[in-house]
């Protein structure tokens, strides 16, 4: 069968309405690093900080309409839609509100999940399940002849981030159904949690909680803040042009064949993408905490220096931190969490983690990360129950040697979990001996790293990556030891503002040939 | 007037809290680092951009480098006959500039100059582009030698092929219309010449980086063709044994390039205007010009069908006609084993060019003076 059988469509689908074709050509990536982006953002900054502050709700509108402009520049019918799901969620929430029956509560507190995840499914899923089904009933000798229907006409575009904002959505539910929050009453503060553009597209998942609280704030101009949110800016766009871009140069290719390339090549590949991914994301999360500041918002930090976590618990809680802990709050915890027995706790685990892998992607390539991840959190869980009844062995893990290896062996571990990150590829025409199954093109990957085989070496020399990674080390370390604090409270304020040109520039000059897109975006 | 409590909530006072004196020294301290950071930016793009109009050093290494050695050989040559092959790669790697000095000073009885201009991916109005560049220098050379690469010469869809790599970077700010007078594309090609000069950081990266590290480039983004020349600006060719199954690859990959152009090439695109103004240019400037159809393996002639060849050789009997450009048609010279993918020399095969393109040319023309 193949594989494009329920394929995504490549675009979203053209709108007919030349105000937002215009807008388009205005705005034709949703990337906050680009210029077009750059400038639309400084646009609605000069509208939103001239709007007097006692006018607060006006700038609240200010900047819900600039955030559905967003969406819509990207595809105006996928943002009807978005704006849709969140008036009916927040009118789901009203209606929680104004009831005290704790059944019909219930009812539309599942009304209002069932509907978020359906759209999600619907877009997302939809052709992961659809070709499962096919394989099945071609296997059972029942040939549905889905592969003579036209399915460029029925392929469907996956929404930019509706992962991310149906979880924002669910959880919103969930926590004015337990009374933590209070349905919110005003819309445009419920549409700007949702449709807030720095966490539209790809998170962090922000909380009704932290985030609606905030828009009752008024927001004053603050160059603390504004200096913060350039900072966070520049260095998401370092990470992600100078280090993430650069490092896709190295592993892409060979993560697309891996059968060309040579054993060391692969290896270092599979480096390449752990850096580039953590640089990829967490320099778009860095960008859009970034925005939020500008804008006089906090959104949550997701990234914690993952890659220097001693353990994968550690990992996860350094990690995609708003996920993780979504992922905790709604799904581990109520089924349980590690309350009960151990073996429970580790049912759990794997639950929660291969759904976590599910909602990266719709592959079985994701499934089976989140399963690995599983299966590490539940290694580690037991081997620290058995470390901790022998003293010496766990005096020993404590000790700078150690600490070191479980840190290499973290990072080990997550990079060879990183090879099935992968997802399935449609057809290419002018490449035929693409494996298009992301967990096939990961099998390969294996085959080669645990074999010894002869093939092409890295396409750039191998001195690039080197520098990168030491670089990346270089600065984990200097913030874990407290250096960077120190140094940047001591830093005269031109020199810091040097800085922040210098760093501009480094990004800029350091960006490969074509940026690619933001991995998360997929999701 | 009485609002209604939602309109009122818009224009409801906001509290504020007093700043202490920390907090305020933290602000300035805040307000001073984004405003340096933001002048000092616009500064350095500012600064770069103007370096860049001002130094083809970052702008066009590739014309930069080339111009700087032609300099030193004319001064360390002075008043000696001189000859300068402007091409593209097939030039760089076949013209064996040192050779041909080499062989000239034998055969003239005294000193000589031969220079390699050879620039990959380039054409006719790169070159006309490079020889206004040289004049404007005070560069006179005694013959130039125009390399003709048919390809260049064909009408595309999207302007000349040369304009897939002479990028509006590469450009000077007066030459971006000129090229556009060659069909270039129109818009792509003022945007990439206006980002070289407002974003210089980002726009010349790959010239920079090709200077600072190269190895941090993938090949076709390197501008460091100049590290393999040698002083008279020919480039060493890096492969010396070519196995027949290497020399079908190339051969093969260079079917792919070129194949689908030859196959009903025109030779009225702005190419091969910018060809008959080149020569028109050197007769105003009375210099004395050759072109050069350079060698080609039996099976890279083979992509050529008779119209196309009968039209290119049709086209360059007009340009001898108008211009009184006799052309050196070195097509057929050298056999198969002599390249790399059918049309790049090997060393070998640059040497027997070079000795045949002096024997035939270059000494006649000098000896005639």
């Amino acid at each position: 069968m193949p594989l494009s059988l329920f394929a995504s469509a490549d675009a979203p689908p053209k709108t007919d309405w030349p105000y937002f074709q215009k807008l388009a050509e205005l705005l034709p990536e949703p990337f906050f690093h680009t210029s077009n982006f750059l400038l639309f953002f400084l646009a609605v900054l000069a509208v939103y900080w001239t709007i007097p502050r006692r006018w607060q709700m006006a700038r609240i509108w200010v900047l819900v309409v600039a955030s559905f402009h967003f969406y819509a520049a990207w595809s105006a019918e996928l943002a009807f839609l978005v704006t849709a799901t969140t008036l009916a969620d927040y009118l789901f929430g009203r209606l929680m509100d104004a009831t005290d029956r704790q059944k019909v509560r219930r009812a539309v507190m599942v009304t209002s999940i069932g509907m978020n995840l359906s759209i999600l499914c619907y877009f997302k899923y939809r052709g992961f399940f659809l070709n499962e089904l096919h394989d099945l009933l071609v296997a059972a000798g029942r040939d549905p002849g889905y592969a003579r229907l036209d399915m460029k006409a029925i392929a469907l575009f996956v929404p930019f981030g509706i992962s991310f904002y149906t979880f924002e959505a669910i959880s919103y539910a969930v926590d004015v159904y337990r009374r933590k929050i209070k349905a919110e009453t005003s819309l445009p503060r419920f549409l700007l949690f949702i449709l807030f553009l720095p966490h539209l597209v790809s998170g962090p998942i922000v909380r009704a909680g932290d985030f609606l609280t905030q828009t009752r704030r008024p927001k004053r101009w603050n160059w603390v803040r504004v200096q913060v949110g350039v900072q966070l800016l520049l260095m998401g766009a370092f990470k992600k042009m100078a280090i993430a871009d650069r490092m896709a140069v190295f592993c892409d290719p060979i993560f697309h064949e891996p059968d060309r390339y040579n054993t060391g090549a692969v290896w270092m590949a599979v480096l390449a993408y752990s850096i580039r991914i953590y640089c990829d994301f967490s320099g778009y999360s860095d960008m859009a905490v970034g925005l939020a500041h500008l804008l006089g918002y906090k959104l949550t930090n997701n990234f914690n220096m993952p890659y220097l976590s001693k353990n994968v618990g550690e990992f996860w809680r350094r990690w995609h931190i708003s996920l993780s802990s979504w992922l905790r709050d709604y799904l581990f915890i109520p089924l349980g969490g590690s309350r009960g027995s151990n073996l429970a706790t580790c049912r759990n685990l794997m639950i929660t983690m291969t759904l976590g892998g599910l909602w990266h992607g719709a592959a079985w390539s994701f499934v089976l990360w989140g399963v690995a991840h599983g299966l590490l959190l539940v290694t580690h869980r037991q081997f620290a129950a058995f470390a901790k009844t022998r003293p010496a062995l766990d005096a020993a893990l404590q000790t700078t040697v150690g600490t070191g290896f479980r840190i290499l062996l973290t990072f080990f571990s997550v990079s060879l979990c990183w090879v099935l990150f992968q997802p399935d590829l449609f057809p290419n025409p002018q490449k035929p001996d693409l494996i298009l199954n992301g967990f096939e093109r990961a099998l390969a990957m294996y085959k080669q790293m645990f074999g010894l085989h002869m093939g092409l070496p890295l396409p750039l020399h191998n001195r690039s990556l080197w520098y990168t990674a030491g670089f990346v080390l270089i600065c984990h370390l200097l913030v874990t030891r407290g250096a960077w604090q120190w140094v940047y409270d001591r830093l005269p304020a031109p020199v810091l503002g040097a800085g922040y040109a210098a760093c501009l520039c480094a990004a800029m000059l350091l960006a490969p040939d074509s940026g690619s897109s933001f991995i998360y975006f997929q999701f | 007037m009485k609002l209604t409590p939602r309109l009122a909530l818009l224009f409801r006072p906001a509290r504020v809290t007093p700043a202490g004196p920390a907090r305020r020294a933290r602000r300035r301290r805040a307000a001073v680092a984004v405003g340096v950071g933001l002048a000092l930016a616009v500064l350095l793009q500012a600064g770069l951009g103007l370096a860049a109009e001002f130094s083809l050093y970052l702008r066009d290494p590739g014309y930069a480098d080339k111009e700087l050695r032609l300099r030193k050989q004319f001064a360390a040559h002075p008043g000696a006959p001189s000859v300068v092959m402007l091409g593209t790669s097939r030039t760089g790697y076949g013209f064996y500039s040192a050779r041909i000095r080499e062989a000239m000073a034998a055969g003239l009885g005294g000193r000589a100059m031969a220079f390699n201009f050879g620039i990959p991916a380039s054409g006719p109005v790169g070159h006309l582009t490079y020889l206004r560049r040289l004049l404007a220098d005070g560069h006179r050379p005694g013959l130039l030698l125009i390399e003709v690469l048919p390809p260049t010469l064909a009408a595309l869809a999207d302007g000349p092929l040369e304009a897939r790599f002479l990028h509006g970077e590469r450009l000077r700010r007066g030459e971006v219309e000129t090229v556009i007078g060659y069909d270039f594309p129109a818009e792509k090609t003022r945007r990439e010449w206006v980002r070289s000069v407002t974003v210089p950081w980002h726009a010349l990266r790959f010239p920079i980086m090709g200077r600072v590290n190269p190895s941090s480039l993938p090949w076709h983004l390197r501008y460091d063709w100049s590290r393999t020349e040698d002083p008279a600006g020919w480039t060493t060719p890096m492969v010396t044994d070519l196995t027949p199954a290497q020399a079908e690859a190339g051969l093969t990959r260079a079917a792919g390039e070129y194949g689908a152009i030859l196959a009903d090439m025109h030779p009225t695109g702005g190419g091969a205007r910018a060809l008959a103004d080149l020569l028109a240019l050197c007769r105003d400037q009375k210099i004395p010009v050759r072109l050069v159809l350079m060698p080609e393996s039996e099976g890279f002639r083979a992509l050529y069908p008779p119209a196309t060849t009968e039209r290119l050789y049709a086209f360059l009997a007009e340009l001898e006609a108008e211009y009184g450009t006799p052309l050196i048609d070195a097509r057929g010279w050298l056999p198969a084993a002599a390249f790399t993918d059918g049309h790049h020399m090997l060393r070998p095969g640059a040497e027997a060019f070079s000795d045949r393109l002096v024997r035939e040319a270059i000494l006649p023309f000098f000896r005639g003076r």
